[in-house]
């Protein structure tokens, strides 16, 4: 009788799963593509941040109304999902995730990896290269083509500081902000212990790291980080390692982030932050008329004597078409409006985010704005960050938290960045598929 | 002489208990500030009408009921002194809802599975018990979530994902729940076995023993499990946030406070802060209510599980 | 040979002794429990099996040579003895049984296990798209998805899960086919539908009572489970993404390269060392984090509960706060309120500036601490109730024999609670070896590691949270199903270990 009571369980479980099977192949996988006239228009669905929503709702509704006029008919949704929520979900999903959304541009190599990304032809590529400088339209560049709609510039760090604990004619030298800074008993804000900020210093001495990739497979990582520049008997590494150590000791500084600048604009004891646009409200709001920015100052290295400049990261949001999508070109063309001039103000004006525009650059309601301004500035002295690897990341972390407590001589600093280099250089590429 | 020593002796026996308690009384309130502050902070927090993170000092230094009352009326972020809207979707009330909902089918659905599983493993005798027993115990022991690939996609096949995601999330929830049989049927095995036996004799089959004889006696277990899955939901960040994928719609309160901590880590200057407060104390309202009352149950069916266990 | 003492020493000895002595000789009998593993239970286990493989087949060759003709038809068409001798019900399920089962296979299911072997064939095709946007010589293609390996995968198992269940539903057919057909060689009754039903709600009744439950643990633990372990051997990782990319199978490479390194998109990280040192610290974590708890929790329990301390429900409603509020609320508010210097309250108010989760040795003892915080309340409420289930008459008679409160708290209260209470030690134990929760709401598992190859792994990261970026910042599926299976063994090996061995000694005698 037991015999026969789990062969009626398993039989229900059979019959249920066979008819969901059958249901679930037919469900699963690419939907048919709309023809995009009143009965059957193109539906879309768009990714993108809380911030952002409101305006992105009336882009879209001002891209449905104008495509109407062509009689071509869209049916647009907009979510909640940002840059990194929609990289998680793309991950696990690429093929019921949103049509369009937007990342930012070290994350291509991997939304490229989940097949997420749909490149554009040669002719929308023009158009953009018509308006934007090369570097940012470089944003999309991936494996030989192009994957993104580049609508902000903004993915890098310059100084904020306050006017009043600063001297102007010492804002070219770190280690004049810095006394400054001590005399006036204020702080100096900077992440220094991190992976994105603490290797600034060596890219600025002309440090170099580069992933070759083929497919989302790293062949090959080129970095001169141990090696010496000329006329210098220290690395690169040890150089810009020597002056994270050097700066993480110095009573001035103090390591924050979001939540220690504005625990410092608080308490008053803010003196000068290294970030980014994101942070410009809150510390204008703090700072009141004191509130000022500009580009990263020189710093001089305590191993060689030399004074060297201060790279930032130079990157940018793009808006990606899903490669699964079901109406990819319809989507390439909400992408190809969504980041025109016109739409690119709109964004600036709400929610201060920096125009890939060349022309908007210049504008002057842009050029008035201090934070962009600096921000600038800095891209003059900053490194591409370009699709890197998760590795890079984690080895660069592990390196900063070892500057941290670092206090030893400049011969263990060369060890430590050998070892660095040896872990970043490794690579194990991926058999061809045979 | 002899009853003054005694006298003497019951005198510094007392000093002695007076003080033992002295001190004790100061581990106890020292052990209650401890425990509290956090959830006094929390408090604060959540009436502070600043805006900007979490702040170094204790008190506001205005007190508001706003972020309470915006939580709920779905008034957008301050930034700056102005007020961006919130998208559609996004939502406290929807997600506490969703999360109510979820939490009330599972405690039902979860103590039904519990008690039934606790019950045949308890006091039915039958070949497969044990090997029963040790594989649920051995299961127990896999990290959860390497299984969450494997579930996204069951559940993507019978079509619970995104618009059903609730449905989709009680499934998950209850699904292995008969491996929480652990103190239940601990609890189970102190009922003597003679009342069992007595009913057999009156002729009762073993349907009519587990309605009429053990549940009737099973209330502080049957509390105490339901007190435990109705609290398990409102915590879950991992699945929920994975099978909603990505819309605000579908998100539990979990997932939408920990995206409040997480625009404010970005960077603006709002009161997201101070609303994942307010959210917080909202959330734990119904549960620290519930136990309060409850909570004499629930040191009974803790203990009686445990101690058999 | 473990020394043991008679009968009657024991007996003679006091319930802290009795106490002792026991936790002496479970401590002695461990390296015997481990080696017992080895030497007994897979042997045991072995032999179970193959008692099984062989009734199956006795079963199975006994029908067909003693079976008549209905039975032996009953090989082929799933049922025939049993509609052959007039048990309808059975047969038509039997029946329906194999025809829906063919059917699952001729459709769906045969296409899905010929994939298996390769987890897929068609990678995803690109062609080219006609749409009226596109002007000119522009060309795009567009994907055409192809086989998505995890789906290949999960069909795959399915239809095997399927498999066993048809070949055992069919082995159930033949075996109570040939039931029958003895019953009525025997003159004998044989069961109608109604009875076979009224017997579910009384002898048979765990039957009914245990399909919900157990359907619900196939489908959502057993299968993912086995999904989980399939990928151990596959290279589902950063560059053999599903859809994009079919993955395949690669042996054994994963296990390899957790200790010789050499995983594709992972750097030069050393898995092996991390894993190491975490496991390390693993352990560590939850031998702390485990008798914290319970040592505190019970003096905390015993001093609430001691004669002549008044509100005794305040103190432990403020102490059950903790279980109350989830743990998402209050333990990042924690990582909030214990940040460095100016930016944590509590430095603040303590003037002082202790990095309690970024120094890499305090974030250790902090998470600790915080788990004390976490725990206390759950272990006091436990020993709350079993205080108050001493058998007052054990009091009785030690006031008889002139004992005072203190010597009957050493010689009564505490080694009952211990007697009761110590197999929880071992929930606890494997409940902490996998704590999620504290460690990635709290620390995050941070601070970073500064060795070099670490692959971001942080200093207070147990397995489990290693695990966790592992899949979710670094894509290394197969890799983590890995360090899952042996963190199974691992957290498998020592609570049946330490279970058996705590059974062994409670057996021995029970208390009092």
């Amino acid at each position: 009788m037991r015999k026969r009571f789990i062969a009626l369980i398993a039989c229900g479980a059979l019959a249920a799963t066979s008819l969901v099977g059958f249901a679930g192949c037919g469900g699963s996988g690419r939907k048919n593509a709309n023809a995009g006239t009143q009965e059957d228009p193109y539906v879309l669905k768009v990714w993108g941040s809380a911030e952002q929503q409101e305006g992105l709702k009336q882009m879209v509704n001002k891209f449905t109304t104008e495509k109407q006029k062509d009689g071509k008919y869209f049916n647009i949704s907009v979510e909640v999902c940002g840059e990194d929520k929609a990289k998680e979900n793309l991950s696990t999903d690429a093929i019921s995730g949103a049509d369009i959304f937007s990342f930012a541009n070290d994350q291509i190599a991997d939304l490229w990896s989940y097949g997420a990304l749909s490149p554009l032809t040669n002719k929308e590529v023009s158009k953009l290269a018509d308006r934007m400088p090369e570097s940012t339209v470089n944003f999309g560049y991936f494996n030989k083509q192009y994957y993104g709609y580049p609508f902000s510039a903004d993915n890098g760090f310059f100084m904020y500081y306050d006017k009043s604990a600063v001297k102007p004619e010492h804002l070219d030298s770190l280690d004049d902000i810095l006394s400054d800074l001590e005399a006036a008993g204020k702080k100096f804000l900077f992440e220094g212990e991190t992976a994105w900020y603490t290797l600034s210093f060596a890219y600025g001495a002309g440090a170099e790291y580069e992933a070759i990739y083929e497919g989302a497979d790293v062949k090959e990582v080129k970095t001169n980080l141990n090696k010496k520049p000329s006329g210098s008997q220290y690395s690169y590494g040890q150089l810009g390692g020597k002056m994270v150590a050097d700066l993480v000791k110095n009573p001035a500084y103090q390591a924050g982030g979001n939540d220690a600048i504005s625990a410092a604009l608080t308490s008053k004891t803010f003196g000068a932050a290294i970030s980014g646009t994101w942070e410009a409200d809150t510390i204008k709001e703090g700072l009141g008329e004191n509130y000022a920015a500009t580009d990263l100052p020189n710093w001089k290295s305590s191993l060689d004597g030399k004074t060297y400049k201060w790279f930032s990261f130079a990157g940018g949001k793009l808006y990606g078409v899903n490669g699964y999508s079901q109406n990819l070109e319809a989507a390439h063309e909400l992408a190809a409006f969504l980041v025109e001039d016109e739409q690119q103000m709109t964004r600036f004006t709400a929610n201060g985010i920096v125009p890939s525009s060349k022309e908007l650059a210049n504008d002057p309601t842009v050029q008035s704005n201090i934070a962009v301004a600096a921000f600038l500035k800095q891209m003059d002295n900053s490194v591409v960050q370009r699709a890197m690897p998760q590795s890079y990341w984690d080895e660069v972390g592990a390196f900063a938290t070892w500057l941290g407590t670092f206090s030893g001589t400049a011969d263990e600093l060369q060890a430590r960045v050998d070892q660095m280099v040896t872990t970043l250089t490794t690579v194990t590429p991926v058999k061809p598929a045979a | 002489m002899a009853t003054s020593a005694k006298q003497k002796k019951l005198r510094s026996k007392k000093v002695v208990e007076r003080s033992t308690n002295a001190v004790i009384y100061v581990i106890l309130v020292a052990i209650s500030v401890i425990w509290l502050f956090p959830f006094v902070f929390l408090i604060m927090q959540s009436l502070r009408g600043e805006l900007g993170a979490a702040t170094n000092y204790f008190f506001p230094k205005k007190w508001t009921f706003d972020n309470y009352i915006h939580l709920f009326t779905q008034e957008g972020v301050k930034m700056n002194g102005t007020v961006t809207k919130l998208p559609d979707g996004y939502n406290f009330l929807t997600w506490y809802w969703h999360t109510l909902v979820i939490a009330v089918v599972v405690t039902i659905v979860q103590t039904l599975i519990v008690l039934v599983t606790s019950y045949a493993l308890s006091r039915m005798r039958f070949k497969m018990r044990k090997p029963l027993m040790n594989l649920m115990l051995i299961l127990g022991m896999f990290p959860g979530f390497m299984s969450m690939t494997a579930m996204y996609f069951l559940l993507q096949l019978i079509g619970l994902t995104q618009d059903f995601s609730i449905i989709g999330l009680i499934l998950v929830y209850v699904g292995s729940s008969c491996m929480g049989y652990y103190i239940c049927k601990g609890f189970f095995d102190t009922i003597p076995k003679s009342l069992d036996e007595a009913a057999r004799i009156d002729g009762a089959s073993r349907q009519t023993i587990f309605f009429k004889v053990i549940i009737p006696l099973s209330k502080p277990i049957i509390i105490y499990t339901v007190l435990t899955s109705f609290m398990g939901p409102w915590g879950e960040y991992m699945f929920a946030s994975l099978i909603a994928n990505g819309s605000a719609k579908y998100w539990n309160v979990a997932v939408g406070m920990r995206d409040m901590l997480q625009r404010e880590m970005m960077g603006t200057y709002g009161d997201s802060f101070q609303r994942f407060c307010a959210a917080g104390v909202v959330v734990s309202l119904p549960i620290t209510t519930l136990f309060f009352i409850l909570q004499r149950y629930y040191v009974e069916g803790v203990t009686g599980g445990a101690v058999k266990g | 040979m473990e020394k043991t003492v008679s009968q009657i020493d024991y007996l003679g000895m006091s319930g802290w002794g009795k106490f002792c002595y026991r936790a002496r000789l479970f401590f002695r009998g461990l390296p015997a429990a481990f080696l017992s593993i080895f030497t007994v239970l897979i042997p045991k286990l072995a032999r179970k099996v193959w008692g099984a493989v062989k009734g199956f087949f006795l079963t199975l060759y006994n029908a067909m040579a003693k079976g008549d003709w209905k039975t032996r038809m009953s090989f082929a068409v799933m049922g025939t003895s049993q509609f052959a001798r007039k048990q309808v019900m059975r047969g038509i399920m039997f029946l329906a049984f194999e025809i829906l089962f063919i059917l699952y296979m001729v459709v769906f299911g045969g296409a899905q296990l010929s994939l298996f072997g390769t987890i897929g064939r068609r990678a995803v095709v690109e062609s080219e798209t006609v749409s009226d946007f596109l002007t000119g010589d522009d060309i795009r293609f567009e994907k055409i998805p192809g086989d998505d390996s995890r789906l290949v995968l999960l069909y795959g198992i399915l239809t095997m899960i399927f498999i066993v269940a048809f070949v055992y539903a069919w082995y159930a057919n033949i075996k109570s086919g040939f039931a029958a057909q003895q019953l009525e060689e025997a003159k004998q009754h044989l069961p109608t539908a109604k009875e076979d039903f009224k017997t579910l709600a009384d002898a048979q009744y765990h039957k009914t009572l245990l399909v919900g439950p157990l359907i619900g643990l196939v489908i959502f633990t057993i299968f993912p489970i086995i999904f989980m372990i399939f990928l151990a051997f596959t290279n589902y990782d950063v560059n053999h993404m599903a859809p994009d990319k079919l993955f395949t199978w690669v042996g054994w490479k994963n296990f390899q390269a957790l200790f010789a390194g050499g995983l594709s998109g992972s750097g030069g990280a050393r898995f092996g060392v991390v894993f190491g040192k975490l496991l390390l610290w693993t352990v560590i974590w939850a031998i702390f984090a485990t008798f914290t708890n319970y040592i505190l929790g019970m003096i905390v329990a015993i001093i609430i509960n001691k004669k002549g301390i008044r509100f005794k429900k305040l103190w432990r409603t403020i102490l059950i706060m903790t279980i109350a509020v989830p743990q998402f609320v209050s333990l990042l508010l924690m990582s909030k309120m214990l940040a460095d210097g100016q930016l944590g309250i509590i430095n603040v108010l303590l003037g002082t500036n202790i990095k309690w989760l970024t120094d890499p040795t305090l974030a250790k003892f902090t998470v600790i601490l915080v788990n004390i915080w976490v725990g206390i309340p759950f272990t006091m409420l436990m020993v709350t109730g079993i205080l108050m289930n001493i058998p007052a008459d054990l009091y009785e008679s030690a006031r008889i024999d002139g004992a005072g409160p203190v010597r009957m708290y050493f010689k009564i209260t505490l080694p009952y609670v211990l007697h009761v209470t110590a197999p929880s030690l071992i929930s606890n134990f494997v409940g902490n070896l996998n704590n999620f929760g504290v460690i990635y709401l709290l620390s995050g598992g941070g601070p970073n590691m500064s060795m070099s190859g670490s692959g971001g792994a942080g200093e207070t990261d147990l397995l489990i949270t290693w695990l966790y970026k592992l899949i979710n910042d670094k894509k290394q599926y197969g890799m983590a199903s890995v360090i899952s299976i042996l963190m199974f063994l691992l957290t498998a090996i020592i609570s049946l270990v330490v279970y058996n061995r705590s059974k062994a000694v409670k057996n021995e005698e029970d208390f009092m």
